[in-house]
């Protein structure tokens, strides 16, 4: 569990040295933590590949469709993808970037999360 | 991906604001320009390659 620790000190080291460079070049301060965030995103992705495979491994054993699951597994991507993105545009001062690449994570998460509702509404047709 | 680069990229920070404080002090504040618009080519070449490793690891490994 060495992760949480190497992901913290990486995350204070930049915080620092990004105020050290703000006052007289904000722009490569800005560049630079989103090294730090590429870094701690790296190894965090790295863990989430064991969460997956005990994924699958349910839905081996459980038999559920992987067309419940891949829309979930899609969606939390897209989430965090468009988290990452918008943070990093908030945090140099563009808060309509930030909100404009929230609205569209959300659009393409609704998108791809598209089959599951048809499919549910299917199953409550057959009900009535 | 290894933290020397996030240090690394800090170096050419600290440099280039020393760099820009003596060329602004002498006057020569175009030239202070030039040399931050040099440093952020060059840390942005170093960091562009990350970033996009990044985003190829969560499309991969989410499947999008």
């Amino acid at each position: 569990m060495d992760i949480i620790i190497k992901a913290l000190v990486v995350g204070i080291c930049a915080s620092i040295l990004t105020l050290l460079i703000k006052k007289t070049n904000p722009e490569i301060s800005t560049v630079l933590a989103l090294c730090a965030c590429a870094f701690i995103g790296g190894i965090t992705v790295k863990v989430f590949s064991s969460v997956y495979e005990v994924l699958k491994l349910v839905e081996a054993g459980t038999g559920i469709s992987s067309a419940y699951t891949t829309p979930i597994i899609k969606c939390t991507g897209i989430g965090i993808a468009a988290k990452l993105g918008a943070e990093v545009c908030k945090d140099s001062g563009q808060a309509a970037l930030a909100a404009s690449i929230e609205i569209c994570g959300a659009c393409c998460a609704l998108y791809v999360a598209l089959p599951l509702i048809k499919t549910l509404l299917r199953m409550i047709g057959e009900l009535t | 991906m290894d933290v020397g680069l996030i240090f690394k990229i800090a170096a050419v920070g600290i440099l280039v604001a020393v760099i820009n404080i003596l060329l602004s002090r002498s006057g020569r504040d175009d030239q202070a320009l030039m040399v931050t618009l040099a440093a952020l080519v060059v840390v942005l070449a170093l960091v562009v390659q990350e970033i996009s490793d990044l985003f190829e690891l969560i499309r991969t490994l989410f499947g999008l």
